[in-house]
């Protein structure tokens, strides 16, 4: 191996060949500056008109509240639950601790599935509810899923993990010392918490905050079947129902404009953590807690389980159980899902780990790759599938076969390639810098390094980047409703289309199913960021 | 194609269905010798799969299906133009399938390959569509406290007996608009105006959910009276959930007619014919099966709507429907007042 | 709150998973005087520390405030009712409170301006004034720990426990932060415990001093008694380095002295040149100047370190020796 030779400083000229960031960045704006460029650029028509005057207020704001109610619910439900699993030793914490990102698997719509038939007021707990009281629907008021506030549970329900994993992280990183001494100076554990280990956690749990209302924002399964006027909800019937691409696009700038805030205010909290002075960071010995206060600990880890996760997945597998005959064709749906997320993953994590390689090599233009990625990121799947649209009139392409598959893996990678970058890039921080310095000063190929040195290194992040993806591809909804190719049915589709169609018990088996292809890459996940304490995008 | 000039793609946006590049004209028909037909279908029902397949076989083609809602089919055809491969498009509602008209998707079919016996009435005036399945918008009830006398004429549901009792969906569905349409059409726009108001008073709540929400909010007692259609009601009592058909058995249908004696108000699912079809020949033969007695059980199969041909059986679930009556009126109204329902609609304040 | 009672540990103990770790240890902190824990790491002096600030249950035994139980096994009086106060070494400063808040925080007993004015003193008394709005991450490692100790005391904590206060900071700081923390804490007038691992440390400053290894307490008492008068090896080993010694190889002169036994140690402070000594050796190196030099002479078989001294020797010269009792030990 005489090319292994050290030159006498280090030498940066190996590089991925300089084209590459250049094309995935193009690549990856294409589809949002296409479906901006269109919003914008396109003259006013009488339905923007009608949009603007009397609905663009409307979505805006029920997006906005929609937002704010989540938000809540999922703070109030994660940082409680983050801060008992993380400091205190009660009954089942140790499942808990895990289980409750598997609420993360579901995606929003299957989660508005499933409590819609559970809550409805034809449904189970109703039913029991009226025969052990006797009452009568009318004469009890109870809390409606087809409201703004139920879309808000929905949402914050499936997306509160976000939050949970940052606090968790965040509470497990805590200095014990500082937690001690604020307790050996007569701290209560509730000022423990609001005074010492909230604002020390702010950071990241705002962090986590903003990137589960980003993906609130970029609902529109659960707002379309709950009848929410959402601007994702909007985007999609300016298109569909008012035959307006051009409106839908204006619309989609303002949806885009709301995710990329809440995206950039999560990069810039993530970045300004508190600057701790205490060295010991080491996980805090949980405390016991003492017999009513530990039952209380379990009780509402339990309650937040099982509103969650076990009470909406056992109505989809009873029903799925009960309705086992019309489940025949459900193998096609299955291996499209798994093919287009494999395919859209694998391109995802292709263009994350250039773009991470990039980084690396060419510091001074990783904004390029970076803005990119976040643009679509940013995007929701409806957005996305609308550029998609534009992508096939301005080349008179129809979506058939290769094509439309091709677009639609396209757009997958416009919109997670960012989330595939964040492990691996995670993964690289934690390596020591001159590992990588050590690893260019060597005058090789930049295949030979990548296979040597990167690739050992990133390998963890490739994984869980790999894992992140596949899930999100699985569930995404909008875009794929839009663009997939002709007679392809993937499980997404095949729910939304039953439940759609009213026909709810149908819809559970592919529901069921996406859940479960999540769990697993979920649970390691959480596994994964567990250990390492990092951050997640 | 990073290198499309930005006047270029200006100009493809604002001409889209023409502006497709001329070397597209690709091999679909010229090429291959296989027969192959492009279905657009906004319905999605395996009992279709089925149909779709003893077609296959009989004819000796190859279907290709896209199947989605009907306003996306609508987008995606305006967005491929001249492209479009579909061949025929099945949505429900005639007044999904005017919109795909109104926007020059479709073409007529040559009456003269239309071999079946389906009532003028129940297709469009120049051929454009045509009816393949009957569904009837109805009123499920709670017999233990309605008294049908008082909701057997579409205009009684307007009336103070019927106050805080009514469960019915959005007015923006285009089952509601449907109905509105045939409405104007009725009694004129002035008392349709005034029945959408007496309905939205007599409601027992917000318009939320799905047909079949409402038909459950009936049995579970927070309104007595539902406007629903009927298979909707069928596919509750075929169930296979226990609670479905126990809501089934705990509601009743009524057929209620407009106030001139005109009978029901009576939907189709229909198939048209697109405009970029290079295959009407293969299209009129695809219909031609639909509307034999296979064809018409399989089509309904799923989704318990009633055969237009009198020889095919009626699914299980909808052997219940109770008896009507229909006039000879177009179905065509459905989609020219469209627009009109919705601002009715919007008047009454029902969402 | 100055009852200035003593804080007791009797007979305490503590396993983990990983075996014992504080094991029957009985050890009174006595108001107004600076008790010094030291040992090797692994000794269990952090974990009985932590005993005594109620972060831990004990498996057996009882810890007293007074004759108020605060721990035994069916007991735990929670850290934030035992009014302890504590100083770590990484100081643990709360990172997003100023200097002025930090100290404050304990202060919840006071109305809001009588907080305001201890908190204050108690920057002057740190002499930290210019630095009051400022945030920890600001501050010098010495500056921090001394905010640590304002906050500990101002409280007026019945006790004190510090967990290797001084070892986190630069050497040069040492020195005056520990003499003003230390202080401080004699002020107070409460018992004061100091967990190190400084011998220098504990005998310069503390009033009494237990030795723990393996989770026992092998000995307390003064600093005096504890080191020179140690029950065994480990304890005189872990005041400052002691050699061990076969009797039998020593120079006859001084046999005779320790006859019965098998081995004596002594610390390099025994070996005193002194003209009248009994015995003469040679000196072998000779490095370092004043109370640094290190100083070796040959002695039978062996090179020992002798007491330095102003004369500095030259290599090959011979001195007499005389072996000072009262820092040879035989166990």
């Amino acid at each position: 191996m005489n090319r292994l030779r050290p030159s006498i400083k280090p030498r940066f000229l190996i590089s991925a060949p300089k084209p590459v960031p250049i094309v995935i960045a193009t690549l990856l704006a294409i589809p949002v500056i296409m479906a901006a460029w269109f919003g914008v650029s396109s003259g006013g028509s009488e339905t923007w008109d009608h949009l603007l005057n009397n609905r663009l207020l409307e979505f805006t704001t029920t997006t906005l509240g929609v937002l704010v109610l989540a938000g809540a619910l999922m703070l109030l439900i994660a940082v409680p639950s983050a801060w008992l699993v993380s400091l205190y030793e009660f009954p089942g914490r140790r499942i808990f601790d895990w289980a409750l990102v598997m609420p993360l698997a579901m995606p929003g719509y299957v989660m508005a599935y499933a409590w819609a038939d559970l809550a409805g007021i034809a449904g189970p707990l109703h039913n029991t509810f009226r025969s052990l009281t006797g009452l009568s629907a009318r004469d009890y008021w109870y809390p409606d899923l087809f409201t703004v506030p139920g879309l808000s549970f929905v949402l914050g329900a499936t997306l509160f993990p976000y939050v949970y994993i940052t606090a968790r992280s965040a509470f497990l990183n805590q200095s014990l010392s500082t937690l001690e001494a604020a307790r050996s100076l007569g701290a209560s554990d509730f000022r423990l918490l609001r005074a010492i280990a909230l604002p020390a956690a702010a950071p990241a749990i705002l962090a986590g905050l903003s990137l589960g209302l980003m993906e609130a924002a970029a609902d529109y399964g659960a707002a379309d079947f709950l009848g929410i006027q959402t601007l994702g909800v909007g985007i999609v019937r300016a298109w569909a129902s008012y035959n307006e691409p051009a409106a839908a696009a204006r619309l989609a700038l303002v949806l885009v404009s709301i995710a990329f805030t809440l995206l950039i205010a999560a990069r810039f909290l993530q970045r300004g953590s508190t600057q701790e002075t205490s060295r010991r960071w080491l996980t805090p010995s949980r405390q016991a807690l003492g017999t009513s206060s530990k039952w209380l600990a379990f009780a509402f880890c339990l309650f937040v389980f099982a509103i969650t996760f076990t009470l909406p997945v056992t109505r989809l597998i009873w029903l799925s159980v009960e309705t086992a005959a019309g489940t025949g064709d459900i193998w096609e749906p299955l291996q499209n899902s798994l093919l287009l997320g494999t395919l859209g993953a694998s391109l995802a994590l292709v263009s994350a780990v250039l773009i991470v390689l990039h980084h690396q090599d060419a510091p001074q233009t990783a904004w390029l790759t970076r803005l990119a990625s976040a643009a679509g990121y940013a995007a929701p799947g409806a957005v996305l599938g609308l550029g998609g649209l534009f992508i096939l009139q301005v080349t008179g392409q129809s979506l058939t076969g290769l094509v439309a598959l091709g677009i639609l893996v396209w757009i997958y990678a416009t919109r997670f390639t960012a989330a595939g970058i964040e492990p691996i890039a995670a993964t690289i921080a934690r390596t020591p810098k001159s590992l990588a310095m050590a690893g260019r000063s060597y005058d090789v190929s930049w295949l030979y390094r990548f296979r040597r040195v990167e690739f050992p290194i990133m390998r963890p992040g490739i994984l869980a980047g790999a894992l992140i993806l596949f899930v999100e591809t699985l569930k995404e909804l909008p875009a794929t409703l839009m663009l997939r190719p002709a007679g392809w049915d993937t499980l997404a589709i095949k729910a939304h289309n039953y439940a759609t169609d009213e026909r709810l018990a149908q819809a559970m088996l592919p529901s069921l199913l996406i859940t479960l292809a999540g769990l697993l890459p979920v649970l390691l996940l959480s596994r994964q960021m567990n250990r390492t304490g990092h951050k997640i995008t | 194609m990073r290198h499309f000039s930005l006047p270029l793609a200006a100009s493809l946006l604002l001409g889209l269905a023409a502006c497709a590049p001329a070397s597209q004209d690709t091999e679909t028909s010229v090429a291959e010798p296989e027969k192959r037909l492009t279905v657009y279908s906004a319905r999605h029902y395996d009992s279709d799969k089925l149909l779709y397949a003893a077609f296959e076989e009989q004819a000796g083609v190859t279907i290709d299906v896209r199947e989605t809602n009907a306003s996306q089919l609508l987008e995606t055809m305006k967005a491929e133009g001249e492209n479009s491969p579909a061949d025929v498009i099945i949505a429900s509602d005639a007044g999904a399938l005017w919109r795909f008209e109104d926007a020059g998707l479709t073409q007529a079919f040559d009456a003269d390959l239309i071999t079946a016996d389906v009532p003028a009435s129940l297709r469009h005036s120049d051929n454009h569509w045509i009816g393949l399945a009957k569904r009837i918008r109805l009123v499920a009830y709670d017999p233990e406290l309605v008294d049908t006398a008082n909701i057997d004429q579409w205009t009684d549901l307007a009336d103070e007996v019927n106050r805080g009792e009514i469960c019915v969906r959005s007015s923006s569905n285009i089952y509601n608009l449907s109905l509105m349409a045939e409405m104007i059409d009725r009694v004129g726009e002035e008392t349709a105006s005034a029945w959408a108001a007496g309905v939205k008073a007599n409601m027992a709540r917000n318009p939320q959910g799905g047909d079949t929400d409402q038909i459950r909010a009936v049995a579970a007692g927070q309104c007595s009276i539902a406007i629903v259609n009927h298979y909707y009601w069928a596919r509750l009592s075929q169930s296979d959930s226990e609670a479905d058909r126990a809501v089934a058995e705990k509601t009743r249908l009524i057929i209620p007619s407009f106030d001139d004696g005109g009978g029901a108000h009576v939907n189709i699912t229909g198939i048209a014919l697109s405009k970029t079809s290079e295959n009407p020949d293969l299209a009129a033969e695809f219909v031609n099966f639909l509307l034999t007695k296979q064809g018409q059980e399989l089509l309904t199969l799923d989704t318990q709507e009633l055969p237009i041909l009198a020889e095919a059986d009626a699914p299980a679930g909808a052997v219940d429907v109770p008896p009507y009556e229909r006039s000879d009126a177009s179905l065509d109204v459905f989609g020219e007042n469209q627009a009109e329902a919705q601002r009715l609609y919007d008047l009454a304040g029902w969402n | 709150m100055a009852t200035n009672l003593p804080l007791t540990a009797d007979h305490v103990s503590k396993a983990y998973a990983g075996g014992t770790v504080v094991d029957d240890v009985s050890l009174t902190l006595l108001p107004g005087k600076l008790t010094a824990l030291i040992g090797g790491s692994g000794a269990g002096k952090s974990t009985l520390l932590r005993l005594f600030a109620g972060f831990e249950r004990v498996d057996s035994g009882e810890i007293r405030y007074g004759e108020q139980l605060l721990s035994s096994r069916r007991k735990l009086v929670e850290p934030k009712h035992r009014h302890t106060g504590l100083i770590f070494q990484d100081f643990a400063l709360f990172p997003h409170l100023n200097i002025i808040q930090n100290i404050m925080f304990g202060l919840t007993a006071m109305d809001k301006q009588e907080r305001l004015k201890t908190a204050s003193d108690w920057v002057s008394q740190m002499q930290l004034d210019h630095r009051r709005e400022a945030y920890p991450h600001q501050l010098s490692g010495g500056e921090q720990q001394r905010v640590a100790i304002a906050r500990a005391l101002a409280p007026e904590p019945r006790a004190i426990l510090m967990d290797e206060p001084f070892s986190g900071l630069d050497p040069s700081l040492r020195t005056e932060t520990r003499q003003m923390a230390l202080s401080a804490v004699k002020q107070a007038h409460i018992p004061a415990l100091l967990v190190t691992h400084d011998p220098a440390e504990a005998l310069r400053h503390a009033d009494q001093i237990a030795v723990m290894s393996g989770g026992k307490l092998l000995q307390s008492g003064t600093a005096e008694h504890i080191y020179f008068e140690p029950e065994n090896e480990t304890v005189a080993s872990a005041l400052g380095p002691v050699f061990k010694h076969e009797v039998s190889t020593l120079p006859a002169p001084w046999q005779s002295d320790f006859s019965g036994r098998q081995h004596i140690y002594w610390r390099p402070e025994a070996l005193q040149p002194d003209p009248d000594g009994a015995v003469q050796a040679r000196v072998t190196s000779v490095a370092g100047v004043g109370s640094a030099a290190v100083i070796n002479v040959k002695l039978g078989p062996f090179e020992c370190q002798i007491s330095p001294q102003t004369a500095r020797p030259a290599v090959g010269d011979q001195v007499r020796l005389a072996l000072d009792p009262r820092a040879v030990f035989a166990f």
